[in-house]
């Protein structure tokens, strides 16, 4: 460490290269850095982050939220270990909140996430100052404000600091490191650079995708050494990278939380069993989960269609007025600080490069959209010094400002804020709190996807404490999960083998092992999913004998489809079989449920009839699952896709069966039932279709449309239906207008669906062929 | 010789009070937010109540604990939920009282800092939903003229209210030295480096920069320790 032992002054070096900041800097080498009066500088970006702060208090989720808020209003009480990477940072700063005697716990640690919100506000401004700096002239309130309201009411930015979530922190502390990279840049000493590198290894305690933007940190590094510091030997270089690792490796340390707290093994939430070297590394790297949790990079041949999206939503509705003001700010960072000006587009690359396919998950983009905002502040800051020079042009100063005022209303409008948002924290107590209170006492609950609610009802709120909750995550638990190869899923969470090792999802005896060992307490189980599963079960499971499906899926879905008859009645004995089978390990469960993929279980099963020609029994079976799902008495969510494809499937096969009359009179029935659903004139058009009523199933759709009007797939079917029976230009315009609306509503993937049908719109509409829910030809080879 | 620089004149003082009073008044304007929340949900309740939707009255109560401070509209709902759980009881709603008892408790328990609100309530709620669970447990034999007798139903109640009564565990001393060691170690290690590293000592050799960091440095290594103590222990 030739920096510390040498006590040479770095002034004896050869003399540094000049560099664009010189020219704006005192060239003396030596002279040492102006001191910043740090205080002065910040007077305006406290009023600021203050105001800012109790604005976004305002709009605060009140309880637990939604998503992973309930699993992040948990770990910091018990400083648990959440999903991974585990979010050590975020649970030791957030714990302080979680001691404020006001509001419930929930409330408190979403208090931390809008102050957080106020503090990357606070660093944003600070940071704007400083790179203003090297103009000569202070940045000036006025200045500021207009990029820092765009920024603050960014769509983006304000859900991360009201809703329960670690990005707001995340962006805090990209900003802080940004900061740090600037005063290192500007020459105010290497101790920036090392402070910068510390930070860094702690905020990737925060989020681990803090890690990927490590390129623009070398950059910065490696590049944004000042004149003053310029070293200039190969040995002194290696040097500060070896100091800088070891700081950053300091920061980084803060992982050691999940090894500690995991070894205590008193957590009630321990998403990792990070008790163990092997998982804590596949814990902190997300290797377990990798192929749910994070969405792979890229892909080429999408770039043209994902990329404007993208960057529409940098500063969206005004991404292209914003384009000059960036650039404007670029040039300015150019002559000031230059490796900013490389930097901040790498950042953005970087960003959109890995969360490629997160193109309406706005805060996933949260570091590019910051790094987006700079420059254009930047910008915005060089006309407003522009503005300001000459007296005559400062009434158009206050103009600009009150314009970028407005435009921030605009924005605040156009994100739909307004208190019953905030309203919507409490879902998840209102949701989940009836299931908790209605289980039999000293019950077992396993849940899967309401599971950090429910977590969050039981160790924030202690709702009931003579019920046990197990984990069972989509995220976590690859034997839960519908994914096409379960076995490319390494690793599943739950049960963990004496040896201490995970135990495989595709290991024999999983599913058993994981019941036995539950139900040997001689304790009662309670699975519940919600509404559906009541609805379904009756037609699955004889009696009030319910039975969890979700965990034994893989195995269910390989016995069904090896069946050549019978297949129902065997299906329902097979699942009597498990029911014995798991009651043998103790009293046995009492309330049962299935969970939400059930449906895909239903869904296989009725397929397998389809495709092997069993068209009046898959109707049959249809039918009632849609009598469950949409009958007047139904309480039931169904995903869309569900719904379509059984009324698809059931009209197919009533057509198959050549019963057209019972097909049309179920669909009408629905309509009777279900009167404002589209799905429901979509079906009936097909059905018209097929009857060859042209212009009725034309006005089925149209109906449907009406109904829907977002939905692509009706969408496409009405255009298509108006390309046939009407004209091709009239269909076009159809679908112009409706891209136009789907744009404007942000359903981009829709929209781009919508332009694929628009380019196909030159072949003949009847070669596309109508819509089936199976594309595979059945056996009679239609 | 390390180099000293000239101190400014003290300013402590009036910057802590500054930020005490900013505390203090970011509290208040918290306190006033919640009022107002929670005086809204008391309302929506009390209509609900008097309108004949106990049910739906309960959960606006429920959101009104959420608002909880030490004063105001959300100790009236707490009182306001308790009676609408007995007036449920005494009209042979079991279920209905026992929701709203589960609530009561629930967000109480919610509300919990250092401190447990309204421990009185909590107890007279965690009696009734004990009793409740107990005639659950025991099913037809349950009861008076249960098979199992009153002496198993007695049983049964002491058996949850003891479960109920156990409030959650937490070490909170140790989990204030956790997070005092992380807050400690972190910015001490920040300061460390700006005492090591200032621009005015990078003529001065290793030994003189770690003396002057020296503070820092054992500020580091105790919060470190701290921290860790505090996550194994907590």
């Amino acid at each position: 460490m030739p920096e510390l032992q040498n006590g040479t002054p770095p002034a004896a070096d050869p003399p540094p290269p000049p560099t664009a900041h010189e020219g704006l800097e005192p060239a003396d080498a030596t002279e040492e850095p102006p001191v910043r009066p740090f205080c002065c500088e910040c007077a305006f970006p406290v009023l600021f982050a203050t105001a800012a702060a109790v604005f976004y208090v305002l709009f605060s989720s009140p309880a637990i939220g939604w998503r992973d808020g309930p699993e992040f209003t948990v770990t910091p009480v018990y400083l648990d270990v959440g999903h991974p990477s585990g979010f050590p940072t975020y649970s030791l700063l957030a714990k302080i909140f979680t001691w404020i005697p006001l509001g419930s716990i929930g409330f408190r640690v979403t208090l931390f996430t809008a102050l957080m919100g106020a503090a990357s506000l606070f660093v944003f401004a600070v940071l704007l100052k400083l790179l203003h700096s090297p103009r000569g002239e202070p940045a000036r309130a006025p200045w500021l404000l207009s990029p820092l309201l765009l920024f603050a009411l960014h769509k983006a930015v304000f859900a991360s600091s009201t809703e329960l979530e670690v990005y707001s922190l995340n962006t805090a502390f990209l900003l802080l490191l940004l900061y740090c990279a600037a005063r290192w840049n500007s020459g105010d000493g290497i101790a920036w650079l090392y402070a910068g590198g510390f930070l860094y290894g702690i905020s990737c305690g925060n989020h681990a995708a803090m890690s990927l933007y490590l390129p623009v940190l070398l950059i910065l590094t490696l590049w944004g050494e000042p004149a003053s510091e310029n070293v200039g030997k190969p040995r002194r270089h290696a040097a500060r990278v070896g100091l800088l690792a070891i700081f950053f490796l300091a920061g980084l340390s803060v992982y050691l939380y999940l090894l500690v707290r995991s070894m205590t093994d008193r957590l009630p939430v321990d998403l990792g069993r990070t008790d163990t070297l092997e998982r804590f590394w596949l814990h902190i790297s997300d290797a377990k989960d990798s192929e749910t949790h994070f969405q792979g990079l890229v892909k080429f041949e999408d770039v043209a269609f994902v990329a404007p999206i993208q960057f529409r939503n940098l500063c969206s509705p005004l991404f292209f007025p914003s384009i000059p003001f960036f650039l404007w700010g670029l040039r300015s960072l150019w002559n000031g600080f230059r490796v900013l000006s490389v930097a901040l587009p790498l950042l953005i690359l970087i960003n959109f490069v890995f969360f490629y396919y997160w193109i309406d998950g706005s805060s996933a983009f949260l570091p590019a959209i910051a790094a987006w905002f700079l420059p254009v502040s930047l910008g915005l800051g060089e006309l407003g010094r522009a503005l300001n020079a000459r007296k005559a042009l400062k009434p158009a100063l206050a103009a600009v400002t009150a314009a970028t005022i407005a435009v921030s209303a605009f924005f605040m409008a156009q994100n739909r804020i307004s208190e019953s948002d905030a309203e919507s924290g409490f879902q998840s107590t209102e949701i989940y709190f009836p299931d908790l209170a209605a289980m039999p006492p000293e019950s077992l609950a396993v849940y899967d996807n309401g599971w950090f609610s429910m977590a969050a009802l039981q160790y924030a709120y202690s709702a009931r404490p003579d019920v046990t909750l197990v984990l069972q995550t989509g995220l976590l638990n690859p034997a839960m999960m519908a994914v096409p190869e379960p076995e490319k899923m390494p690793l599943a969470y739950f049960p963990v083998r004496p040896d201490g090792k995970y135990m495989s999802a595709r290991e024999p005896g999983f599913p058993s092992l994981f019941f036995a060992a539950n139900l040997r307490s001689g304790r009662r189980v309670f699975f519940q999913y919600g509404t559906l599963a009541d609805i379904m079960m009756p037609y699955l499971v004889p009696d009030d004998r319910y039975m969890w499906m979700g965990e034994m899926k893989m195995d269910h879905l390989a016995g069904i489809k090896a069946l050549d008859a019978g297949l129902y009645d065997r299906f329902l004995e097979r699942s009597e079989a498990y029911w014995n089978a798991l009651a043998s390990g103790g009293d046995g469960p009492v309330a049962v449920k299935a969970p939400t993929y059930m449906y895909y279980i239903l869904y296989t099963v009725l397929e397998y009839m389809y495709s092997n020609g069993r068209y009046a029994e898959t109707a049959e079976y249809a039918g009632k699952f849609l009598t469950a799902f949409a009958g007047p008495e139904s309480r039931a969510f169904l995903p869309y896709d569900v719904l379509l494809n059984l009324y698809a499937l059931q009209t197919d096969s009533y057509r198959k069966a050549g019963d057209s009359r019972a097909a049309l009179a179920s669909v009408e029935k629905l309509i009777l039932w279900r009167p404002r659903h589209a799905e429901n004139y979509l079906m009936l058009g097909f059905l018209l279709d097929e009857a060859g009523d042209g212009e009725g199933a034309l006005e089925a759709w149209r109906r449907s449309a009406e109904l829907a009007p977002l939905d692509y797939r009706i969408i496409a079917r009405y255009a298509t239906a108006l390309a046939k029976h009407h004209s091709l230009d009239e269909s076009a315009a159809f679908l112009e207008s409706k891209q136009r609306e789907l744009l404007e509503n942000r359903l981009y993937d829709s929209a781009a669906l919508i332009s694929r049908q628009l380019q196909c719109l030159s072949l003949p509409p009847w070669e596309a062929g109508p819509y089936l829910p199976f594309p595979a030809a059945g056996p009679d080879g239609e | 010789m390390i180099r000293k620089t000239s101190k400014p004149p003290r300013r402590a003082l009036p910057k802590i009070l500054g930020a005490a009073l900013a505390f203090i008044a970011f509290l208040a304007f918290l306190a006033a937010f919640m009022e107002a929340k929670a005086g809204r949900e008391l309302g929506a309740a009390r209509l609900l109540a008097s309108g004949g939707k106990p049910a739906e009255a309960s959960v606006h109560y429920f959101r009104s604990l959420n608002w909880y401070s030490p004063l105001g509209s959300s100790q009236t709902a707490a009182d306001e939920l308790a009676e609408l759980a007995a007036s449920l009881e005494s009209r042979g709603d079991d279920y209905g009282s026992y929701l709203a008892y589960l609530r009561l408790r629930a967000a109480l328990n919610a509300a919990r800092s250092f401190y447990f609100p309204r421990r009185d309530l909590l107890a007279a709620a965690n009696a009734k939903i004990a009793s409740y669970l107990a005639r659950q447990k025991l099913g037809d034999a349950g009861g008076e003229d249960g098979a199992a007798g009153p002496a198993a139903l007695e049983r049964a109640t002491a058996y949850f209210m003891a479960i109920y009564s156990d409030a959650p565990k937490t070490n909170e001393g140790w989990y204030l030295a956790a997070v005092g060691g992380f807050i400690a170690w972190t910015l001490s290690g920040a300061l460390s480096i700006f005492r090591l590293f200032a621009p005015a000592r990078q003529s001065n050799g290793l030994r003189r920069r770690i003396a002057a960091a020296r503070g820092p440095l054992a500020c580091f290594a105790a919060g470190y320790a701290l921290w860790l103590a505090g996550m194994a222990f907590a």
